[in-house]
């Protein structure tokens, strides 16, 4: 189970903007006479700001329990668990809530026999943006095998390239474990 | 990409680190092919190469848009959002996106970790196009398009390559199953692949509209998903 919390950002801004038109104006015009506003433009280009962050949970009384936490807070950002349906959703009715919005995948369409085989699918698919190369995958399995590395220290290889840390490790080690053999 | 030769001392590697092969070994040195390239700088961010050989080239339009949908730093302009640039049913419970009576489709084209051209881009948006589909405003890939009604891109991208990108769009729950087959029709044209999301609003009881309709169409869906669990403050109407 992944919890992803999702700050919208864009929409926060919108939200001011609307609400308060008076004060956004302002506030922009101030921070441009002080040369503040390039100043912000280049340290968001410099430091791209992490959009999806979150814990990765193996057991539903942990993320009950998370998920509680989140909801006493208030904070009014979204929240996105991926994960199974049923164990989801049997975790949110413990705390009273029902599912906004789902999304449902059907599955890989096209030319499949582009895609790396299942084993190794399963792995660099933890990324969510494919950072974690087919490839590099082969070679830690193999390297493993010949004993040169650990499972525990190519999966932190693995994980180093993915840049949202949403790599489920000890799912990756035992994945590569059987990959090695 | 390019490897500055002259620094490379043909170790090999930083080879496997390239998501999609670009860089190959060349006599006793590295190369990359400049076309499979996707300038997502996964080999530089590696830091695996002992003499940094691996160099960044200038990009100017159209080439760089490989960096902007391949890399995840990249803070897309059109929608202030980094990686593919696309908040999709993330933020649904703020932004009212997708509403109820309304079924959304996210085509995730080049995934997982193919890659693609904008030509099998254009051509899975004009398939669907053809349905009836309203393509998401505060989209990359819709930004680009020059023609929103039948899904065409801007010609001078259709030959650049990219790690992946997110067609999104929405349309009556009603039309479900056509955008569904319109996709298998045009799955078989294309060379690459892409993974399709089903999005739905759900009642406030929790029931998914949308799963009946598949169900009764006999059309697959992973038992594991994605759920926004409602905690967002919605903007004001």
């Amino acid at each position: 189970m992944v919890v992803g919390m999702d700050i919208p950002f864009g929409a926060c801004r919108m939200r001011l903007r609307r609400k308060f038109p008076g004060i956004y104006e302002t506030v922009k015009k101030t921070l441009l006479n002080l040369g503040m506003l390039n100043v912000l433009r280049t340290i968001k280009k410099i430091r791209p700001r992490r959009r999806c962050q979150g814990p990765v949970f193996n057991n539903k009384k942990e993320l009950v329990a998370y998920l509680k936490e989140l909801k006493e807070k208030r904070t009014g950002k979204s929240v996105v668990v991926s994960g199974l349906f049923e164990e989801v959703n049997e975790c949110l009715k413990e705390i009273n809530l029902t599912p906004h919005t789902v999304q449902f995948s059907l599955g890989i369409f096209g030319k499949k026999e582009l895609l790396p085989r299942d084993e190794i699918l399963e792995i660099t698919t933890m990324c969510g943006h494919h950072t974690i190369s087919p490839r590099l995958v082969e070679k830690l399995a193999r390297d493993v095998r010949d004993g040169k590395i650990s499972s525990k220290e190519a999966v932190r290889v693995m994980s180093r390239q993915c840049v949202c840390a949403v790599c489920n490790e000890s799912r990756a080690q035992k994945l590569i474990e059987t990959l090695a053999k | 990409m390019r490897v500055n030769f002259e620094k490379c001392i043909g170790c090999m590697e930083c080879i496997p680190y390239c998501p999609v092969g670009a860089i190959m070994p060349q006599g006793d040195k590295c190369t990359i092919d400049e076309d499979r390239c996707l300038e997502c700088y996964v080999c530089l961010k590696a830091d695996v190469c002992p003499v940094d050989a691996l160099e960044k080239m200038p990009l100017k339009w159209p080439r760089i848009l490989r960096h902007q949908f391949s890399s995840v730093a990249m803070i897309h302009k059109d929608t202030g959002i980094d990686g593919r640039g696309t908040a999709e049913m993330k933020t649904n419970d703020v932004t009212g996106r997708y509403r109820h009576g309304e079924v959304g489709f996210t085509v995730d084209v080049g995934r997982p970790g193919v890659g693609a051209t904008f030509e099998d881009v254009e051509k899975i948006s004009m398939a669907v196009a053809k349905v009836g589909v309203e393509f998401e405003r505060m989209n990359p890939v819709t930004k680009l398009m020059k023609d929103k009604i039948e899904g065409r891109v801007r010609d001078e991208i259709k030959t650049e390559r990219i790690l992946s990108c997110v067609l999104e769009f929405k349309t009556e729950d009603s039309k479900t199953v056509c955008v569904i087959n319109a996709l298998k029709d045009v799955s078989k044209l294309v060379n690459t692949v892409f993974s399709v999301g089903c999005i739905c609003r759900c009642k406030p009881d929790g029931t998914i509209p949308v799963k009946s309709i598949l169900d009764e169409a006999g059309i697959f869906y992973r038992p594991n998903g994605k759920i926004n669990i409602g905690l967002g403050r919605p903007l004001a109407p």
